[in-house]
């Protein structure tokens, strides 16, 4: 069935049409948000109750495609869970030691068993490093460049989701850039070439 | 060295990654990155970020997001008539508050208002008095013992009215005081009137003699006969203030208003009771 059959059905409360959509954007909603909150227990609340709170305002989606219309309610969650936890800082008495988490934390590549253990090692190298520099960078700056790089989205559907002009969505996009470029200076070099090679390669 | 670029290189590489540029900008800064080596390196750089970000794999879900049934509230569609009535209910409650605010900024204007016919008035009754108040003489001559009052003295009491010149006569509340007379108000001495001449002989005799005062003078302030009882207006007529009519309407609007707010929020309050999720469940 097709996305806005499945939107008309969802609106007339049928919630397995609804759920549908959610099998088709949860895989895409957890990375945005788990990039932006940098914790996977976090992100996949945040994700749910975006997902919830989709459902129940699915009635003021009109003319928007669902996809950004998602997406900024998610990322929309996200700032407030930041928001609120920049109020009250808390530190979470379980640690993230388990197997369950790391596996959790861990990328599909990294579970790939073709992968040698030199590659699994870079790539877990260049996830750390990345994730690293993303936290640096303000929100704003963040959401962009998830949206964009890691998600691929096009500049239309970035700017639905951030409700901004173009420009304003350019120009956070090539300051974003800029400074991962500076965070990441030292990352290319540590690489091993030949992950280097297949990286370019990807590109 | 490094170079530093300004934003607008930076935008214009980063747009040029994502092929945003239409085909001008785009010859232009491909001319640009081949004459200059560090646009280039700048340029390199940002793209192996780029790729660096792109090549990153999504994460797998930890757990399927879809949503039970169970796990959604209902969502109640809130009927137009009560959607209005909480509507009506917040707008009365806003507009009496306003009411509330609007009147109390015009008491608190009143209160100058009051405080400055107060103190208009003393002046009004100042400028009323110097018109028909007449200058108050005392007579201080230290020569003459007793005086009108009388008493104290072993002489009996020496009346001496002077014409006071015109130019003399003060304003009113100044005081003049008489310590002598002076010689140019002694050229015309008054002869004593009948009433003085009757108190200046003995008592008997001046009991017989005495006649019904009937004359008024300026100093006693004895009103003449003819003007005894009639009321003399001593301040001008100073319009009192009436009751302000926008003050009662105001009163009356917000009595209204505030009927309506309460009326329209038990309704809604009522009406959301019985429309309450926790109210579908229980048995009729």
């Amino acid at each position: 069935m097709e996305e806005q059959q499945l939107i008309r059905n969802a609106k007339n409360g049928d919630l397995d049409a609804f759920n549908e959509l959610v099998l088709t954007y949860q895989g895409q909603a957890f990375n945005i948000a788990l990039r932006i909150m940098a914790d996977s227990e976090l992100a996949a609340d945040v994700t749910q109750d975006a997902f919830i709170a989709a459902y129940q305002h699915l009635n003021s989606l009109r003319g928007d495609s669902f996809r950004p219309w998602l997406f900024r309610i998610l990322t929309n969650r996200c700032y407030d869970e930041l928001r609120r936890q920049k109020r009250r800082p808390s530190q979470s008495l379980q640690t993230s030691s388990s197997e369950e988490d790391q596996a959790l934390d861990e990328p599909t590549y990294l579970q790939d068993p073709q992968n040698s253990s030199e590659d699994q090692l870079a790539a877990k190298q260049l996830e750390q490093a990345v994730q690293d520099c993303l936290q640096q960078l303000p929100p704003e700056f963040r959401s962009v460049v998830i949206l964009i790089d890691l998600q691929g989205l096009d500049y239309q559907e970035a700017c639905q989701v951030i409700r901004s002009p173009l420009g304003t969505l350019k120009s956070r996009l090539a300051r974003a850039r800029v400074r991962l470029q500076d965070c990441l200076q030292g990352v290319w070099e540590l690489l091993p070439d030949k992950y280097r090679l297949k990286i370019e390669g990807s590109g | 060295m490094r170079k530093v670029f300004k934003p607008r290189d930076a935008e214009l590489l980063s747009s040029y990654l994502d092929d945003q540029l239409d085909s001008y900008q785009r010859s232009q800064l491909e001319e640009r990155l081949r004459q200059e080596e560090e646009l280039h390196r700048f340029y390199e750089n940002m793209r192996r970020t780029r790729l660096m970000l792109r090549h990153l794999s999504p994460h797998p879900v930890p757990r399927d997001f879809t949503i039970q049934r169970q796990s959604v509230r209902p969502t109640v569609r809130v009927p137009t008539f009560q959607a209005v009535l909480r509507f009506s209910s917040a707008l009365a409650a806003l507009a009496f508050i306003v009411l509330m605010a609007v009147d109390f900024l015009i008491v608190s204007r009143a209160v100058p208002q009051l405080e400055l016919a107060q103190a208009i008035v003393p002046q009004a009754a100042l400028h009323d008095e110097k018109a028909i108040s007449p200058p108050i003489i005392t007579w201080g001559n230290p020569t003459i013992m007793g005086g009108i009052g009388g008493g104290g003295s072993d002489q009996p009491g020496l009346v001496t009215r002077y014409e006071i010149p015109r130019e003399q006569k003060g304003e009113v509340g100044e005081e003049i005081i008489l310590s002598a007379p002076p010689p140019e108000s002694l050229a015309k001495v008054i002869p004593p009137s009948p009433q003085e001449e009757a108190l200046s002989v003995p008592q008997p005799e001046a009991e017989k003699k005495m006649a019904p005062i009937t004359g008024y003078g300026p100093i006693l302030g004895v009103p003449s006969t003819e003007q005894r009882g009639q009321i003399v207006a001593r301040f001008p007529a100073v319009p009192l203030p009436q009751a302000d009519s926008h003050a009662l309407n105001l009163r009356w609007i917000e009595i209204i208003l505030g009927l309506v707010a309460l009326q329209s929020a038990v309704i809604s309050f009522i009406l959301a009771r019985k429309n309450h999720p926790s109210s579908l469940n229980k048995p009729r």
